[in-house]
């Protein structure tokens, strides 16, 4: 056994090359699965202890009503053994705030009273000052301290009342589940919330919602009953608006009040909780009669529930990466085995008929491969952690706005179950790769290695084909396609495919790989590319304007009038210290009628068949108004030609909207080509209505109607038009545009972009109630200098005759930044995994292709001694390559493509309308990297081959 | 007449000090049909010999003159046809192609002529060699001894001027080497062939016309013993 030993470790040294690039293989596959699974853990992490940061480490919570048997229950379960903390909240009172408050504040301010260990179970925390110790002492939200004069040290009075649901006079019926809180929806428990029964009179607590009739089935609203004044000083500021204290009703103010009588909410952290359901029963037993709702971020974070959309791509991403990771090495570490083996079957012979055993030839493989595995694999999860580390502190704060989290540092969480099962499976890769080459060193026949005779093994099937009897006429006679092109250099090539496969086989799967490995990295880098762009969508412009117009009356309302007061308000903003103007539009919602033909599937996917109006997609438009020299340029920026002139209005289609619909990021193609639709401007008789909302249905006689929300006078009434009772202009899309003008501040709905010139034949003549909206772009050296200044231009189109009550301006510089940034993050991911993919892939197809050259050095030397010249020669290594690559390459073309395909599954976990498109460059790209490659290999291996002549080739022993 | 005349022949491997001097001014010539023994120990220059009569190699300087034309003056295009069409090759370690069949091993010469295979003369060869059915073979499937006759059959296929063998029964069991011996005597007496034959075994050399002795890449002696 020693002597084997020491003999491993020769062979190991006499191939220094070899080991090197094997140990780095085994490394490298140990980095990759140790980074990709660290990235993982870190930020499930991270955002695990951003949200206990943010909102406490309560895993549910219960909703009791204040009475005996509920403080019982409360006291059992701060006693509970399982129980690791727990604390409760409870409704003091409500107060109406004044309506100028109310814009920013909420309609009531709720007073709750807190108990227990509210900043560790809550994650409540004062920004500034303390946390109330008597009755008489109050914290505001973090949001007062912004829109209120009040700071601490203050007394205020506040008239506490309690809130009361009231029935609409003239309606019945009661309702339930008014208020689902949160609106999680969690596929294990179904909504995740509470349902309310209401009937008139019913106290409402401050997990509901406002009760707003024109929301609520128009059956109820609200009122403030026993209103009685307290007075408290202000001894603090929350830090942030936290889940438990953004009540349904709005930011809560927190204050000591043992003799409250409101709801009780008891917030739980409990341990050995291990599944939802079980949290579920659990808080069930504690508390039978209450309500109970999951902390589900908490719960996904630490693992107990299903992970959400994004969590579920990252997952499959990751396992899509480790998959390949552990293919691509096993590739690697296997042919670097199976050539060592190989190479060395005469000493194994040698040893053999010397007297070496079965079992110790096969354990100088494995021992081999241990020697190569104790070295590489310590290696590897070092870099892949100090990879991971320092690209963290690079990029940490980039990749902690990406998550979307503020309230910790994101940094390399090393987990040893992480470390120990990347081990494990690199170690398990070694030994896969390992096994094989182990056991045929192990059979080697002593007398077949000394005489290196059993290096080919011919498969039957490929002699039976060759035909039982020999016919003398027919050797040499068309051996395969490339025999009749290429002659016996061809012929000779494809009887080396057909009798001796497995050689092939290596190289050809080498190939194979090498084109999914290049493939998936750039599909990768395509699709997260797509992903970054829709997620992180961002104006171009430093800085955008959105103002909201309302036209005060007749005069002001006519697009001249429009036009004009938009164009004297753009040019006081260019006048704005340092600021260059990129031009402006005015977007009004029209509900349009897309031909299906011409709606992209996002449009048409947003209805169904039967929903169409006479084969057109019913739909609100943003439609955007330009001045004409800006429309002008707006279209010969996207290659489109304006017709001289034309009867019908133009129009230029945006082709792609971007959302986010809260769980799922959204990739909307709205427009599919050019084509006429109609702008529904108002309808017979009715002139005066202010259409929005666009449904449809079919009268009783089998008339196509549409139901319209329309606005008459100050009053909202639901209306059918029949289809044929509407107004209609027509509008022709001569061209479409990837994006919408660079001062459009929406990014997703289906818009069309307009000249100004051409808004009187399509803005229905309407009453003041219509409302649009102004919006402009412009860049700034000092984006947030200019801020200030352009608000004051709202007040000058006020000034004109419209009304406001929205006037934004937003400085898109940092945001852009941190866009910047993100995109950074994960063009470094993609370059990195691609670089390591690369080298692996490249290493892999030279090694097969190299050796597979190098083993076969005799048998070219014989063949040119017994006469086959260069050309002969080159046609038969030719057509090899030719066979080696398709039989590479096409099955390679076609996994990738599933990769690539799977990928986009992953990704459309969190994001709906993306296309699958194939990154045919890259395809493109792979093949001809790996062309070359191989091309190289073979001029290294033949130059290897020549190095020594022909006789000494024939000489070898 | 002299159909093989070797002139001043020298190879040198490597370069400077460690410079091998594997022939040394090696001149002599051999008349058609005759079967010539070269003998000497190991490294003495024998196969370098061998192979620079076959074409395989090139010399340092010397001519190799086969039928009066100096086959270096070749370009090596020309040289790979020389050596498939006049010189057949046969080693001791068979150097058979290993996915070839026999059939196919046999005639790959021809094959790499371009011409068509006369199946007449392989049937023949075949029965000859006593491989009659074993045409569809492939080298593996043979014993050692049948594999040698295999690889004499491919160097006798193009019906070369001269068939040059390095120990071709080096690896064989006396049987089996008679055989092959006899095999090589037989196409050598019968068709005229010259035969060189590079071996240790006495009983070879003694059935020889003629021996070579090298020693150090130097002729020692030259004996016509027949």
């Amino acid at each position: 056994m020693k002597a084997m030993t020491s003999f491993t470790l020769k062979s190991l040294r006499s191939s220094t090359a070899r080991t090197v690039v094997t140990i780095a293989g085994v490394a490298l596959a140990a980095a990759l699965l140790v980074a990709v699974l660290s990235s993982y853990v870190s930020a499930t992490d991270y955002m695990l202890r951003n949200e206990i940061a943010a909102n406490g480490t309560w895993m549910a919570r219960s909703i009791v009503p204040d009475d005996a048997q509920s403080n019982d229950e409360i006291i059992a379960a701060e006693h509970a053994g399982d129980v690791k903390a727990l604390a409760t909240l409870q409704d003091v009172g409500f107060v109406a705030l004044p309506d100028e408050q109310a814009v920013r504040l909420g309609t009531y301010l709720p007073v709750l009273t807190g108990a227990g260990s509210l900043e560790n179970v809550c994650g409540v925390r004062v920004g500034e000052g303390r946390l109330p110790q008597s009755p008489d002492e109050i914290v505001l939200p973090y949001s007062w301290q912004r829109f209120s004069a009040a700071s601490i040290g203050d007394v205020i009075t506040l008239d506490l009342g309690e809130r009361r649901a009231v029935q609409v006079p003239g309606t019945s019926g009661g309702m339930s589940g008014g208020t689902i809180e949160a609106g999680t929806y969690d596929p294990e428990l179904g909504p995740n919330g509470i349902m309310y029964d209401i009937e008139d009179g019913s106290p409402l607590n401050s997990t509901m919602g406002y009760l707003d009739p024109a929301n609520d089935n128009g059956i109820f609203s609200e009122e403030l009953v026993n209103a009685s004044p307290h007075s408290y000083t202000v001894v603090g500021f929350t830090a942030m608006d936290n889940w438990s204290l953004m009540t349904g009703i709005g930011p809560a103010a927190l204050t000591v009040d043992e003799a409250a009588t409101g709801d009780i909410q008891v917030y739980v952290d409990l341990t050995g909780i291990s599944t939802a359901g079980q949290l579920k029963e659990r808080m069930n037993g504690l508390f039978p009669d209450g309500d109970t709702m999951m902390h589900t971020n908490l719960l996904r974070y630490s693992g107990i529930s299903d992970h959400g959309s994004i969590w579920q791509t990252l997952f499959y991403l990751v396992a899509i990466l480790a998959v390949i990771i552990m293919a691509a090495c096993i590739s690697l570490i296997y042919n670097a085995f199976a050539i060592s083996v190989n190479e060395r079957m005469r000493q194994f012979g040698l040893l053999a008929s010397i007297g070496a055993s079965k079992r110790q030839l096969r354990r100088s493989v494995l021992l081999e491969g241990s020697i190569i595995a104790a070295i590489g694999i310590p290696l590897g999860v070092l870099i892949g952690l100090g990879a991971c580390a320092g690209i963290f502190v690079w990029l940490g704060g980039v990749i902690a706005d990406m998550l979307g989290g503020m309230h910790s540092d994101f940094f390399l969480v090393v987990s040893w179950q992480v470390v120990l099962f990347a081990v494990a499976l690199t170690a398990l890769t070694v030994l896969v790769s390992v096994w094989i080459p182990a056991l045929r060193a192990a059979r080697v026949s002593p007398i077949d290695a000394l005489r290196q005779s059993s290096t080919v093994r011919i498969a039957p099937r490929a002699l039976r084909s060759s035909g039982q009897h020999m016919r003398p006429a027919s050797l040499w006679k068309h051996r395969g396609i490339a025999g009749r092109v290429f002659g016996i250099g061809g012929s000779l090539a494809s009887l080396n495919h057909k009798r001796n496969a497995s050689k092939g086989r290596a190289a050809s799967l080498s190939l194979a790989l090498a084109i999914v490995l290049l493939m998936t990295a750039g599909s990768l880098s395509t699709q997260l590319g797509t992903f970054t762009k829709v997620v992180g969508h961002v104006s171009e412009a430093d800085i955008s304007m959105a103002i909201s117009l309302s036209p005060t009356s007749d005069e002001t309302v006519t697009p001249a009038a429009l036009e004009g007061t938009c164009a004297d308000a753009y040019e006081h903003a260019s006048a704005v210290q340092g600021v260059t103007p990129l031009g402006w539009s005015l977007t009004s919602y029209q509900p349009g009628l897309v031909p299906a033909d011409v709606a992209g599937s996002a449009l048409k996917g947003s209805v169904t068949d039967d929903s169409l109006v006479d084969g057109a997609v019913p739909t609100m438009l943003s439609v955007l108004y330009m001045p004409d020299d800006e429309f002008a340029a707006y279209a010969a920026d996207n290659g489109i030609t304006l017709p001289a002139g034309t009867d019908t209005p133009i129009a230029i289609g945006v082709r792609e909207g971007y959302g986010n619909t809260g769980t799922m990021y959204t990739y909307d193609e709205l427009f599919a080509r050019n084509g006429k639709l109609d702008i529904v401007t108002g309808a017979k008789n009715a002139s005066d209505a202010k259409l929005s909302l666009v449904t449809k249905d079919t009268t009783e006689d089998g008339r196509e109607q549409l139901s319209f929300v329309m606005l008459e006078g100050d009053r909202v009434t639901d209306r059918t038009v029949p289809a044929d009772e509407l107004e209609r202009t027509s509008i022709d899309v001569i061209g479409l545009a990837d994006q919408r003008p660079a001062s459009s501040t929406g990014t997703n709905g289906t818009a069309i972009v307009m000249p100004m010139s051409t808004a009187a034949s399509v803005l229905p003549p309407t009453t003041a109630t219509r409302s649009l909206l102004f919006s402009a772009a412009f860049d700034s050296p000092e984006p947030a200098e200019a801020i200030e200044p352009l608000k004051e231009i709202a007040p000058v189109m006020e000034k004109a005759g419209y009304d406001i009550y929205y006037n934004q301006v937003t400085d898109n510089g940092a945001a852009e930044e941190s866009m910047r940034m993100a995109v950074t993050v994960v063009n470094v991911f993609c370059f990195l995994f691609s670089f390591i993919l690369t080298l692996i892939a490249l290493a892999n197809v030279f090694n097969t292709v190299t050796n597979g050259l190098i083993l076969r050095k005799r048998e070219f030397a014989v063949m040119e001694s017994i006469g086959m010249d260069a050309r002969q020669f080159r046609s038969m290594i030719g057509c090899e390559c030719i066979g080696y690559g398709m039989r590479g390459l096409i099955p390679g073309i076609i996994v990738s493509i599933i990769v690539s395909y799977l990928l986009y599954l992953a990704l459309s976990i969190s994001m709906t309308g993306l296309p699958f498109t194939l990154p045919w460059v890259y395809l493109a790209l792979a093949c001809a990297v790996v062309i070359v490659i191989m091309a190289l290999s073979v001029a290294y291996g033949l130059r290897r081959c020549r190095k020594g002549d022909i006789v000494e080739a024939l000489r070898m022993e | 007449m002299d159909i093989l005349k070797v002139s001043h022949l020298t190879k040198v491997y490597g370069k400077g000090e460690q410079a091998t001097r594997a022939l040394d001014d090696v001149s002599f010539t051999i008349p058609e049909g005759q079967f010539v023994a070269i003998i000497g120990a190991s490294g003495s220059g024998k196969s370098t010999l061998l192979h620079l009569i076959g074409g395989v190699d090139r010399p340092t300087s010397g001519t190799v003159e086969l039928n009066g034309e100096d086959i270096y003056r070749r370009s090596d295009e020309q040289l790979a046809v020389f050596r498939r069409r006049e010189v057949g090759l046969v080693y001791q370690f068979y150097n058979l192609v290993p996915i070839l069949t026999v059939a196919e091993n046999i005639t790959l010469p021809v094959a790499l002529d371009g011409r068509n295979v006369n199946a007449e003369r392989l049937t023949s060869l075949l029965s000859t060699l006593g491989l009659a059915g074993y045409g569809n073979r492939l080298p593996n499937q043979l014993s050692g001894g049948q594999q040698q006759r295999v690889a004499i059959g491919r160097a006798l296929m193009n019906n070369p001027a001269i068939v040059l063998a390095d120990e071709p029964t080096g690896n064989l069991d006396t049987q089996n080497s008679r055989e092959i011996m006899a095999l090589l005597e037989t196409a050598n007496r019968e068709t005229g062939q010259t035969l060189v034959v590079i071996t240790h075994d006495e009983d070879i050399a003694l059935s020889a016309d003629r021996i070579i002795a090298i020693e150090d890449g130097r002729i020692v002696s030259d004996e016509r013993i027949r």
